[in-house]
């Protein structure tokens, strides 16, 4: 009788087993396009088998939940590249349109409309309508270069902003998953829930695109995440908020004065925490504000490059005007500068340029006092600055316009490569997630036979991959 | 435009896959190796050139990635399953003995 009742029961764990493996099934047709959700498999675990009592037969072991970490970790760790070059292509468009090249408008028209009127001084020295021309074109170049600075001005700005915003966007997904810790603590125990794990991995989905973390998953069932695999965010139910603000760092000690602030990531003890932060749009911004943005407008610790073409074309031009003569007397009368800006300051020559107010077309030096004295020897020499040959004429050894032109190119190259990687980066994204998908739930003897077979086309591929590279670049190398 | 392809293809890398992919691969590089231009400057050609060489360097990343994926789960797959050997690196899942009949 207690055998017919060992196996009635038997046969009851089993039908409840694998009415178990159905409802997770189930579970995961009715899941199969919710965000973050991986695929559940019920492990079936053998009874021992030791008559009478023990029949053997097939119980419902823990349900495994086959969502790995580390298939979840691959696409975070695309995405966090993904959102630090699209971020980084958009702040560089923004700075492009800043340094305009198409020479109809900005600093290379000015430059060249300058030159222009300077060439034309040449041809009638003594003409008072081309040395008005001077100044008004003069005067157009400095606003010009004044503009472009501002534009760089209001580009930090709106980069601060989108830090800013950035890092309250990280506090809120960092919030939200506290959220689901607390819940789990509440509890008081590590059950598996399908749905709240979910969400974890499609919150920390979203915010891999923001910041470069490590996450661990701790025995209570809770989520510790970590920016940049050390600093914590989130431990159990506490939070630790990130802030951003704007300061001059006091070492090293700044060669600059009144130079833009940096912008500086800190750890909710007050850590400065910038210097690692590389990684997803926060790393972006904050790239594209302490170093890209300086290396055009200067820091504590540079003069930027724009302030060297503005105090480069202002010192060049007040040289020249100052060598020369406005009338050879007896006793001659110098000439006078015509552009001026802060002295003090070198990271503030852009934003102050302009023409000294004071100078009338009557002041502007023509006579090249030699020997031998030239009459339009000034103008001559002004309107060779546009293709100089001489080195004292140019500044970092560039023209005026190269210098001006290599500014833009430096962008133009940042934008380009931003933009490639950007489009590599979404196909490794979507592959990540494709491969997340092909690895959750597989049978682990099937994944061996699959990792043997996957080795063999790699090899294959990659071998065809490097023939195709050589033989392309020798297609190139030919028709150039 | 078959190197594209093969990018497009490379999103869901599996054996299957990468087999179809080096076929794709194969035949193109046939194609360049058949037909060299002539060595004179050529706009059209040129941007042609360049266009299928960003291509192939795209393929490359698809296929490393994909590669160093599947090693690091490879490798995972090994610890979890058959522990460290004695060198301290993750154990080699057996894929056991098996026959795989193609077509």
């Amino acid at each position: 009788m207690s055998n017919i009742m060992a196996g009635l029961i038997e046969s009851a764990n089993a039908l409840n087993a694998f009415d178990q493996v159905l409802q997770v099934t189930q579970n995961n047709v009715a899941n199969a396009s919710t965000p973050g959700f991986a695929k559940q498999r019920l492990q079936l675990t053998a009874e021992p088998f030791q008559p009478p009592g023990l029949l053997g037969g097939v119980a419902a072991g823990t349900l495994e939940n086959s969502r790995n970490d580390f298939a979840e970790q691959a696409v975070r760790r695309e995405s966090t590249v993904l959102g630090q070059q699209r971020q980084l292509a958009a702040s560089l468009t923004s700075l492009q349109s800043v340094m305009d090249v198409s020479g109809t408008n900005g600093i290379p028209y000015a430059l060249n409309n300058f030159f222009q009127s300077v060439s034309a001084w040449s041809q009638t020295p003594s003409d008072q309508a081309a040395r008005q021309a001077v100044i008004s074109r003069g005067a157009d170049m400095a606003q010009a270069i004044r503009n472009a600075s501002a534009a760089l001005k209001g580009v930090a700005q709106d980069t601060d902003t989108q830090a800013r915003n950035t890092v309250n966007q990280v506090n809120e997904l960092v919030g939200q998953i506290q959220g689901y810790n607390h819940r789990i603590l509440q509890s008081g125990s590590a059950s598996y829930d399908s749905g709240m794990d979910a969400s974890v991995h499609s919150t920390l989905e979203q915010l891999s695109t923001y910041i470069d973390f490590t996450t661990m998953r701790e025995p209570d069932g809770t989520t510790t995440i970590l920016l940049n695999g050390s600093t914590p965010l989130l431990i159990g139910d506490k939070q630790y908020a990130l802030s951003e603000a704007l300061t001059s760092p006091p070492s090293p000690p700044a060669l600059y004065a009144n130079a833009p602030p940096k912008a500086q990531l800190r750890a909710s003890d007050g850590t400065d925490v910038t210097a690692q932060t590389t990684g997803g749009q926060l790393g972006a911004l904050l790239s594209v504000r302490n170093s890209i943005l300086p290396s055009f407008q200067g820091d504590a610790s540079q003069v930027g490059s724009l302030n060297t073409l503005a105090q480069g074309l202002a010192d060049l031009v007040n040289q020249l005007l100052t060598s020369g003569n406005i009338s050879d007397g007896p006793p001659p009368q110098p000439g006078i500068p015509l552009f001026t800006y802060d002295r003090a300051s070198p990271v503030s020559v852009a934003a102050t340029l302009s023409v000294d107010p004071s100078v009338t077309p009557g002041q502007l030096a023509a006579i090249s006092p030699g020997p031998p004295e030239v009459s339009n020897g000034v103008p001559l020499a002004l309107s060779q600055l546009a293709k100089p040959t001489d080195s004292a004429d140019e500044v970092d050894g560039f023209s005026l316009t190269q210098f001006y032109g290599n500014m833009a190119a430096d962008v133009g190259n940042q934008l380009q490569q931003a933009q490639n990687s950007t489009q590599v980066q979404q196909s490794l994204v979507a592959q990540a997630q494709n491969q997340r998908q092909q690895i959750s739930g597989v049978d682990i003897n099937e994944e061996a036979m699959v990792a043997v077979e996957f080795q063999r086309a790699y090899e294959a591929n990659s071998r065809l991959i490097t023939v195709l590279d050589q033989l392309t670049l020798d297609t190139i190398n030919m028709l150039q | 435009m078959s190197v594209r392809h093969a990018c497009e293809m490379l999103l869901c890398p599996t054996p299957e896959v990468l087999d179809q992919c080096s076929i794709l691969l194969e035949a193109t590089a046939r194609d360049l190796a058949g037909s060299r231009p002539e060595p004179v400057a050529n706009q059209p050609t040129l941007q042609e050139a360049r266009l299928l060489h960003a291509a192939v360097r795209h393929a490359r990343v698809l296929l490393d990635s994909a590669f160093a994926f599947r090693q690091g789960w490879s490798w995972r797959l090994g610890a979890i399953t058959a522990g460290y050997t004695a060198g301290g690196e993750p154990a080699r899942v057996d894929p056991g003995s098996r026959f795989a009949v193609r077509g």
